[in-house]
């Protein structure tokens, strides 16, 4: 499978490696945020100033109708948005596995019920629904992520059943069976190692779309109004006027904070992606 | 005392082109520690018989007929039965070993699961064993040859990986569906040797399918041929390979280079409509008028069990 080295890399390729290297950097800048908040940010988030701050030297970002330092509620709600995005799609990610996995190795019967489970969450529409069971439970946070979760496994069980349906006809895993070991442990040990590089660019991909999901809801109303994360500020400065006396300082970075890093994730998601096809020789 | 008992085994695929009968109203014994050669033209139903001993064929297949593991039909076992005789009481080595090892993992951990999940043994130990076992298998480094991917192995390599994970358990009956296709002559004889040593050592039998006669010839006791998915001719290896009763036996010997390199004239049948009568009769230089339209059943003659009607 090794290719020889290219002597001179192309242009595109150049372009390709360096948004890879862009998207790993922001990536990596908002996931340290989220890790270090407590000794990065400059204030509490909680802690009152005077109220509407234009951007000063004391305050980076200005404040809030409350008088929060925008710039520590920012760093702080890097935490709750990676969590919700991180939490719903690691979530997402082990039930579309499972279901693909089984649905592709057992073939079938099983196959034929676990996708029209499938076809039937394809089916729902996400975004009503969970309107619906946010305004009926109480709003918090892991709500969200679970209900995230719960929805957003299908595109998952797709891929992961299509790979594992080839996977399973291959050698090696007949002649596991042949030397006695359970399905379970063939699906565990020997398909999955198999079938991993399609699930991490697919797991990017599910954070991208929880994330996106969990400010769109946010900012809807429907979040969790204890916990600030970037849909969070969004809706707060919709709800309180900063939209309508134009304070940028208090909308703007929260939406460029969620622009960036679903880039960051989406672009991370490509490329891994890509780099799968060219070991495949795809594309 | 026997240990495999094959009856009446009948083989079917339903295809989109037909009903392929691939293997046809087969019968026979497999004794213990001995070597039983299958021998056989490619598609003549040879490998299939070793895949209905271990339920692996597809699920379009359709098997009647018993296949006797001592008091137990290896037909109507679960597959949580099955599970626990494959691989420590029967087990089989694959053509192909670079496609039946999995990429993923190194040659010395797919050896050591084995003993960690079959034998509960700690990862410590079952490394130990791998390594002592690679070892047997005539790795020179075997350590080294541990922490190696199947990937970076030769055919030949990988090959002996394979018979050492089929022989990992000890089973009692090893099947060796062509371990040598596609090797180099030396290669060849290496792996037999190694694969008759090990056998030897640990008194399992071996059913060894093939096409190479010359490796029937120095490694098997009895050799059972096969035509078109019927067992023509079971003898003791040295009478089979001295005096073929079986016209298509004795076709076969002489096509080989080292005798006449006669070729036996005629095409293999097809499986979806064999001929009619005798499988062999618009082939054989022999036939009689009986030939072409009664089928010969098989019957036992000086040792050997034969189907034809030459020997009525």
């Amino acid at each position: 499978m090794k290719k020889p080295a290219l002597p001179r890399q192309n242009g595109s390729a150049q372009k390709k490696s360096l948004s890879s290297l862009l998207a790993v950097v922001l990536f990596l800048v908002f996931f340290i945020l989220a890790l270090c908040a407590n000794i990065i940010a400059p204030h509490d988030p909680w802690e009152r100033f005077d109220p509407y701050l234009p951007p000063s030297v004391e305050h980076w970002l200005g404040t809030n109708d409350l008088g929060h330092d925008i710039l520590s509620e920012l760093i702080y709600g890097s935490r709750v948005s990676l969590l919700v995005g991180l939490g719903a799609a690691v979530l997402a990610t082990a039930i579309g596995l499972c279901v693909g996995l089984f649905a592709g190795y057992y073939k079938g019967v099983t196959d034929e019920i676990l996708m029209g489970i499938t076809d039937v969450f394809l089916m729902i529409p996400r975004i009503p629904l969970i309107i619906l069971l946010a305004a009926f439970l109480k709003p918090s946070f892991w709500i969200i992520a679970l209900v995230i979760g719960f929805l957003w496994w299908t595109s998952t069980a797709r891929v992961v059943r299509s790979k594992s349906l080839q996977v399973s006809e291959m050698n090696f895993v007949l002649s596991s069976k042949c030397l006695g070991f359970s399905d379970k442990h063939i699906i565990f040990t020997d398909i999955f190692p198999n079938i991993i590089q399609i699930v991490i660019p697919k797991f990017m991909l599910t954070v991208a779309a929880a994330m996106i999901t969990e400010a769109s809801l946010s900012f809807l109303g429907l979040g969790d109004p204890s916990m600030k994360s970037w849909g969070m500020m969004i809706n707060f400065a919709f709800t309180k006027g900063g939209l309508i006396n134009a304070l940028w300082w208090w909308f703007i970075p929260p939406g460029l904070c969620i622009m960036f890093f679903v880039y960051s994730v989406v672009l991370l998601g490509y490329s891994l992606e890509e780099k799968e096809q060219a070991v495949l020789g795809i594309s | 005392m026997s240990c495999l008992h094959i009856k009446h085994l009948t083989v079917t695929f339903e295809t989109l082109m037909g009903t392929v009968v691939a293997v046809d109203d087969v019968s026979f014994d497999h004794e213990s520690k001995e070597t039983l050669a299958l021998v056989g033209e490619t598609g003549c139903g040879k490998s299939v018989i070793a895949s209905s001993i271990l339920k692996l064929l597809p699920d379009n297949a359709n098997l009647s007929g018993e296949i006797l593991y001592g008091d137990k039909d290896l037909l109507r076992l679960s597959e949580r039965e099955l599970a626990d005789i494959r691989g420590q009481e029967i087990s089989i080595i694959f053509q192909n070993p670079t496609l039946a090892l999995n990429p993923v993992y190194r040659i010395g951990d797919q050896i050591s699961e084995l003993f960690r999940v079959h034998k509960r043994a700690s990862s410590k130990k079952s490394k130990a064993y791998a390594t002592s076992l690679l070892g047997r298998m005539g790795f020179k480094d075997p350590e080294h040859a541990f922490h190696m991917y199947p990937s970076q192995f030769s055919e030949g390599m990988n090959q002996r990986v394979l018979i050492a994970l089929a022989l990992a358990l000890h089973p009692k009956i090893i099947i060796a569906d062509e371990p040598t296709k596609g090797l180099d002559d030396q290669l060849k004889e290496e792996i037999l040797k190694e694969l008759m040593k090990i056998k030897e050592e640990k008194e399992s039998s071996l059913f060894l399918i093939t096409h190479d006669f010359d490796a029937a010839r120095n490694i098997a006791d009895r050799v059972a041929l096969m035509y078109c998915g019927q067992i023509v001719e079971i003898a003791l290896s040295p009478d089979f390979f001295d005096e073929p009763f079986h016209p298509y036996a004795r076709g076969l010997l002489k096509s080989l280079p080292s005798h006449d390199f006669a070729p036996i004239p005629g095409a293999s049948p097809s499986m979806i409509s064999p001929p009619e009568g005798c499988r062999f009769h618009p082939r054989c230089a022999e036939r009689l008028e009986v030939c072409s339209h009664e089928m010969p059943e098989p019957i036992k003659k000086s040792g050997r069990i034969i189907r034809c009607f030459l020997y009525r």
